[in-house]
């Protein structure tokens, strides 16, 4: 799928918070294999790939969006900077409609604590008032839902683990907050709590600098 | 005494050096996939398991790319597959290449991984597998774009060290030129060339080598045309006669496209037939003509 049929799919579910993602400006390319992959996207510190989010600066006016081929050796499909959005070929608009309401300030949720991790640790519990607080009694949830059933229909679900239902299907941006595994202060390290992954949660415009 | 001790420090200090660097798995990799409890085993049991139930969710949907989103989970396992740099993983991760309803990101994954730790002899057999799985792009290598390469290399290396039988190469040999003689991707047809002209004997000035940048320049998009024309006019430049017909040495290759159309035994049975009737009628005409000048 091109780049605009992205965008189009972004569209779709950036709907809910009246967000429409139009082209302003021409696709730029970049003649640099250097730049294809990418790896320790989540470190600060990472120069190569701030080095390519800051070939433009938009000063917040625009989001930018960079198109490679890898993150993580293909385990990552997107990662988002103040400097912009890198999306890998693995991507697709889900990917871009995450990133960017991560430009607006939500957080992810995250049904386990370590996927990476022999024992994967999922959330527990079935949905209740205290899960979504701002949520409990605004939708239908069949009786013994369980909160890690719901997690992933939200847009700001982290990944799908394992045999869990497809990211497609997850696409809810939910008035407030979220019981889940959520990374405390921005960091790679997971707690359990309510996840700013609603409405509520959201603090600008999406913007890349 | 102290210099002796100095001595010992330095020879530690050298020692440890390596480990500070992240070469292999010393550095973070092997270590700290252990420490989460993963073990080879544990990781393609969990592996084999997920992508049972996500090819039985995914059933009847529509194909996604990325198989729904559950491509970056699997690639994850592979990365840290690649990390434990087992060589008993090879058999999982040959199957994983070759799993043509998987993600092709997972595919991809698999087979770079599987490059890496197979040995020179092991690539000679696998990369004419992978070669043999549909490719979606034209003049980028696609799915196999970052596979190729590190195999040829190792194949490369492999014969210039006579670490494979020659068996293996001919083999191997036999297979890259059938590939090079279908192939519409001018990305990996490039790399097939640059390889066999450096170890196939003849190849250069080759038939088969003609043919292939032919069809190459003839039906590739803009971009090959433009780059392999000059290419493609030298080697038309060759006289055919100076041609080298490859299939002498490997009798398995397809045939070119100037070859003479083959014809059917039928036709063949049918030509002769026509042949004995005509000499027949020549000979009759011959001997009614004899006949009428004997004089009466």
């Amino acid at each position: 799928m091109g780049i605009a049929g992205m965008i189009a799919d972004a569209n779709k579910i950036l709907w809910q918070r009246g967000l429409t993602l139009v082209r302003t400006g021409p696709y730029h390319l970049i003649n640099n294999t250097n730049l294809l992959d990418h790896t320790d996207v989540l470190n600060p510190a990472n120069a190569k790939l701030a080095a390519m989010l800051d070939a433009t600066n938009s000063m917040g006016s625009a989001v930018e969006l960079y198109f490679v081929r890898k993150l993580e050796g293909g385990a990552v499909g997107g990662v988002r900077r103040s400097e912009g959005i890198a999306i890998a070929a693995i991507g697709n608009g889900h990917t871009i409609a995450h990133e960017v309401m991560h430009d607006c300030g939500l957080e992810d949720i995250y049904t386990v604590e370590d996927p990476g991790g022999s024992d994967p640790n999922p959330v527990s519990g079935p949905v209740s008032a205290e899960h979504i607080p701002a949520d409990w009694g605004g939708g239908y949830y069949p009786p013994g839902l369980a909160q890690r059933e719901l997690i992933p229909r939200l847009l700001m679900r982290g990944e799908r683990f394992g045999p869990e239902p497809e990211l497609s299907g997850s696409v809810y941006l939910p008035r407030g907050t979220v019981y889940g595994w959520r990374n405390a202060g921005g960091g790679t390290v997971r707690t359990l709590g309510n996840a700013g992954v609603g409405q509520s949660a959201i603090q600008r415009n999406p913007g890349s600098y | 005494m102290t210099s002796h001790a100095h001595r010992v420090c330095s020879l530690i200090r050298l020692l440890l050096l390596p480990l500070m660097f992240p070469w292999g798995g010393l550095c973070g990799g092997r270590e700290e996939v252990l420490a989460k409890g993963w073990t080879l085993d544990l990781l393609i049991e969990r592996y084999n398991q997920d992508e049972k139930a996500v090819l039985a969710l995914d059933q009847g949907r529509p194909p996604s790319e990325n198989w729904g989103g559950g491509a970056p989970y699997f690639c994850g396992l592979l990365n840290m597959v690649e990390k434990l740099g087992d060589r008993a993983a090879l058999p999982f991760l040959e199957e994983k290449s070759l799993m043509t309803n998987a993600s092709r990101f997972i595919r991809a994954r698999a087979a770079e991984i599987y490059a890496s730790l197979a040995t020179g002899e092991e690539c000679a057999t696998f990369l004419p597998k992978i070669l043999a799985i549909g490719n979606e792009e034209k003049s980028a290598g696609g799915w196999r774009n970052r596979v190729t390469p590190v195999c040829l290399a190792k194949i490369d290396a492999g014969i210039a060290k006579h670490e494979l039988s020659d068996e293996s190469v001919a083999r191997f040999m036999a297979a890259l030129l059938t590939f090079a003689q279908s192939t519409d991707n001018s990305w990996e047809a490039k790399n097939a060339d640059d390889f066999l002209s450096k170890h196939c004997e003849g190849y250069p000035k080759s038939k088969q080598r003609v043919a292939l940048w032919h069809a190459i320049v003839t039906t590739g998009n803009e971009w090959s045309r433009e780059k392999y024309a000059p290419l493609s006019q030298s080697l038309e430049a060759i006289p055919p006669s100076k041609r080298i017909d490859l299939r002498k040495r490997f009798p398995d290759l397809p045939p070119l496209p100037d070859d003479a159309p083959a014809r059917s035994p039928v036709k063949v049975v049918f030509v002769i037939i026509v042949g004995i009737v005509a000499v027949v009628a020549a000979w009759l005409a011959v001997r009614r003509r004899r006949v009428r000048e004997t004089p009466r």
